[in-house]
């Protein structure tokens, strides 16, 4: 497609989709698995890295390789959902909020705000540690996502406030286009840029989210995820004992993905400015 | 040639385009191509065309205000500074800074901006003092100041106002005394009167003869509406695609308009108390990204000849000021091209 | 014969400022004209004389204070569609606004009909389409799939005036369609004004503040300042013979192409606009070469002078006829 092609010029769009690529493979190959994530002393302990494991193994007995494919699995699907979730939450919030104005508004506005000014983390904390029986990858999904809409409905809305005074919007009007119609087709291509670099970067503060949570031990740390292989690095003390591989594979993945996510949000949404576009469209 | 002793500002072969790169492609805008022009002092000198003939860029190459994706592709543009030739296309920054306001202003299109929205009109005087005129002298401009509003003709208590408080254009014509302040030899206005009432139009056009009368230097206005010209400007450019293809005296252009369109935009409005029926130019301006063969305004002339489309014809000189650019009127007595 | 379009005392106040400091500022004041079918008439004044307000609330984009609006012998409701059952459309100041920079123009085009349910089938929308854009000088071919900025200013107005016509309505109300156009385009936007009043039968609701252009295309002219009408009638009447100092003023103000008839006395123009809205008087007392006392406290009365209404103390009965200018 073109557009794929006008965006690889930009190098930075180049490397993350790399990486990107990388990590999505790596979480397929987890199909693969040899060994069962859930396991322990499925292979021999706190060994380097060599070409029976390519990553060596940890204290638990797993093979750190293939533990790392889960974990990008689960990280992935985790902080899809919340992204995806909040995105969705937001748009409609934002455009509703927005174009209804009046008191519609105002209650959209105020329960947006009062997420915003809790404290997340303390809250966050409190519902973790209530629902860790029932914890899985989806419901930590949807608990981030509760927490990831309300800043960015504020943002879409504004942008709707505004456009509604545009003189495009009569003419839609005036055109005989039904509400809803108008607001997906006049407003959202506007929004687009904005929806995209934050879904991306919602995803990255997801992974961020689930890692804390999981250092601090408040998720089921029996499924395998970045977050979770970090914590038990650190509980069995890899770094003091020199066990390199163990703990640097949760954070040089980490790290990888929160640059390629970055610098894939930034890209996109300078692609998709309205004003970059407006110059390219018709050139 | 050496430039007249009344000379105050002259371009040379002025080449300025917008270059372009997106994604890759690259496009070349010949927004300015090829302009000659001898600004004298002391006179009104107005710019005519449709929009999208590069006016506007040949106003910023005329202050200096050259910046990417605006480049200076060959030419130049000379300012006279106490009798002597400065190339402004060559100065630093900051020299071109120290220029602004004193000897040169500008006003922009959409002047309702220029204002800062938030402080009161009194401030934003005070801050365009403070970057121009040094400490000590800072309160004698600023009396001065209130001293020209009176005698504009604008209200005493303006000062104390908020921007927004004033209509469009009251604003228009405080920036236009703003950029009056220090008594710059050239001012540059760039579509002052475009989205204002006539009654506003013809206040803000008043005002910049009072000023012009006052301080007797040159004004350079650039407009569509040749009814503005006809009001206010002493000599009238009429530019096409970039370039220059008629000049003359406002009573030469308006009696005897000589390149075809010249003669289109005149006859295209309308005169009141005179119902017949008018014609607009016909079919649009051409892109300045993929100007046509030859002279560009061909494709839309009705006299054009097989010569029209080859080459672009030079300038000719059926009378003392009055030059033109079409191959109609003939390689007259002055046969080189500008 | 049923009259086009009837405005009946039509008043809309805004409130301005703070809790503390609240004006009310009357933006149309008691405000009647009407107009017939096939016909142009032309609201013009300065800015922030009302003429833009009376045009959304015609068009029921916005609502009225006071005062009622009939269409047709139908008067309408607060805020009603008229665009979709009284058949009235219109075409905005700026026609770069005027479309979703983001779209294709024709998309416009395309749902006006889908919606409306104009034709049956992709090709028979095209040629309805193409029909429309024949009548302002266009061709379907070199408008299809661009986008607005790839059109000049004029001819993207001239593509609003044909969306207009596609739902075939028989008032237009054009908001300022010639500010934003080169004034030697204007003639190309206007000349088809008239087409469409001769050849369709259409009437066209001209907002302008340009006098010449008005003169040009317009049957009947009303005259607006501050909210109000202030003279009202056929175009010949108020303009040739302007009887309101208001109207002089304006017909003097345009800039002719013609260097020997520059101005020669200087205008005054308003201080605040603020205060001139919340006189007592006649509004136009503060700028009125010929005020006098009474015009600063009494509001004059809508006065008769050979066909035409004036506003204006001037021309009470029995004061004769209008002081020599």
């Amino acid at each position: 497609m073109r557009i794929l092609r006008d965006l690889f010029r930009d190098y930075r769009f180049a490397f993350s989709f790399g990486v990107m690529v990388i990590i999505v493979v790596m979480a397929f190959l987890s199909i693969f698995s040899p060994y069962d994530p859930t396991l322990w002393n499925v292979v021999p302990k706190d060994m380097k890295p060599s070409a029976e494991h390519w990553l060596g193994t940890d204290s638990n007995g797993q093979d750190i390789f293939w533990q790392a494919t889960f974990a990008v699995r689960n990280s992935l699907i985790i902080s899809l959902i919340a992204g995806i979730v909040s995105r969705v939450i937001a748009i409609l919030v934002g455009m509703i909020a927005g174009y209804q104005g009046g008191m519609v508004d105002r209650v959209l506005m105020f329960v947006g705000d009062s997420l915003l000014v809790i404290p997340l983390f303390l809250i966050m904390v409190m519902l973790a540690m209530l629902v860790r029986k029932y914890m899985n990858l989806v419901i930590l999904g949807l608990m981030l996502s509760a927490f990831g809409w309300a800043w960015d409905a504020r943002v879409i809305r504004s942008i709707i406030l505004s456009l509604r005074e545009r003189d495009f919007t009569k003419t839609a009007i005036l055109s005989g286009t039904g509400t809803v119609k108008l607001v997906l087709n006049e407003y959202m291509p506007f929004a687009t840029p904005l929806i995209f670099s934050t879904l991306i970067n919602n995803i990255a503060w997801a992974i961020g989210l689930e890692i804390t949570l999981a250092i601090l031990g408040l998720v089921n740390l029996n499924v395998p995820t970045l977050g979770t292989m970090l914590n038990w690095a650190l509980f069995y003390q890899s770094i003091l004992l020199g066990r390199w591989w163990w703990v640097l594979t949760p954070v040089v993945l980490s790290l990888f993905l929160f640059i390629a996510l970055y610098w894939m949000s930034v890209s996109i949404s300078e692609y998709l400015d309205p004003r970059t576009r407006i110059q390219r469209v018709g050139a | 040639m050496e430039p007249k002793p009344e000379t105050i500002l002259r371009t040379d072969q002025l080449k300025a385009f917008y270059v372009l790169d997106m994604h890759g492609a690259q496009k070349v805008i010949k927004a300015v191509n090829e302009v000659n022009l001898e600004i004298q002092e002391n006179e009104i000198y107005g710019i005519a065309g449709e929009s999208g003939c590069g006016k506007s860029t040949l106003l910023k190459a005329l202050f200096g205000a050259i910046e990417p994706p605006l480049r200076l592709v060959g030419g130049k543009v000379c300012y006279r500074i106490n009798w002597e030739e400065v190339e402004v296309t060559s100065l630093s920054a900051e020299e071109k800074r120290r220029l602004r306001l004193e000897y040169i202003s500008y006003i922009p299109q959409g002047s309702m901006s220029v204002l800062n929205p938030v402080i009161k009109i009194k401030e934003s005087y005070q801050d365009f003092i403070a970057s121009h005129v040094p400490e000590p002298q800072r309160k004698k401009v600023f009396e001065q100041a209130q001293q020209q509003i009176l005698e504009l003709g604008l209200p005493r208590n303006i000062l104390n106002a908020y921007p927004h408080q004033l209509s469009g254009g009251m604003r228009q014509r405080v920036t236009i005394a703003l950029s009056a302040l220090l008594k710059p030899r050239i001012m540059i206005g760039d579509e002052p009167t475009t989205a204002l009432d006539v009654v506003m139009q013809r206040g803000v056009i008043q005002m910049l003869k009072e000023i012009q009368k006052k301080l007797k230097n040159t004004i350079i206005l650039v407009t569509h509406d040749m009814g503005v010209h006809a009001n206010i400007a002493n000599r009238i450019g009429i530019m096409y695609a970039g370039r220059i293809v008629e000049e003359g005296t406002t009573m030469q252009i308006f009696e005897e308009p000589l390149h075809p369109y010249t003669q289109f935009l005149i006859h295209s409005l309308p005169k009141f108390g005179d119902k017949m029926m008018r014609e607009s130019v016909p079919g649009s301006p051409p892109s300045l990204a993929d100007l046509p063969s030859g002279c560009p305004f061909h494709p839309r002339c009705p006299y054009t000849r097989s010569i029209c489309r080859e080459s672009m014809p030079g300038f000719s000189y059926p009378a003392e000021k009055h030059r033109v650019a079409c191959w109609l009127i003939g390689e007259g007595k002055h046969g080189k091209a500008s | 014969m049923e009259k086009l379009l009837e405005v009946k005392d039509l008043t809309k106040q805004y409130a301005l400022g703070s809790l503390i400091a609240r004006i009310l500022i009357t933006a149309v004041d008691h405000v009647s004209f009407f107009m017939n079918p096939a016909e142009i008439f032309t609201l013009a004044g300065e800015s922030g004389c009302g003429k833009t307000t009376t045009a959304k609330i015609v068009l029921g984009f916005e609502e009225a204070s006071s005062g009622t609006i009939v269409h047709n012998g139908k008067v309408q409701t607060r805020k009603e569609k008229v665009w979709a059952t009284e058949g009235v459309q219109a075409i905005f100041q700026d026609p770069f606004s005027t479309f979703n920079p983001l779209r294709t123009v024709d998309s416009y085009f395309f749902e006006t009909v889908q919606n409306y349910r104009l034709a049956e089938g992709k090709q028979a929308a095209i040629d309805l389409i193409d029909r429309k854009l024949r009548l302002v000088g266009l061709t379907y071919p070199e408008f299809a799939g661009k986008y607005p900025n790839e059109f000049s200013g004029g001819q993207l107005q001239r593509i609003s005036i044909a969306r207009a016509l596609i739902t075939d309505p028989k008032l237009i109300i054009a908001d300022e369609p010639v500010s934003m156009v080169d004034a030697s385009l204007r003639m190309s936007i206007v000349n088809l004004f008239k087409k469409l009043r001769d050849e369709l039968g259409v009437s066209v609701l001209y907002i302008t503040h340009d006098l010449a252009t008005a003169y040009y295309v317009s049957d009947r002219i009303a005259i607006m300042f501050r909210g109000n009408i202030v003279e009202m009638g056929s175009v010949e009447q108020v303009l040739m013979n302007p009887r309101h100092p208001y109207t002089r003023l304006l017909r003097d103000s345009i800039p002719e192409a013609d260097p020997r008839k520059t101005w020669t006395d200087t205008v005054m123009l308003a201080e605040l606009e603020q205060e001139e809205y919340l006189r007592q008087g006649c509004k136009f007392a503060g700028r009125c070469a010929l005020v006098s006392e009474r015009c600063k406290k009494e509001v004059p009365k809508d006065i008769f002078v050979e066909d035409v209404l004036v506003k204006c103390h001037l021309y009470e009965e029995g004061k004769g006829n209008s002081p020599s200018r």
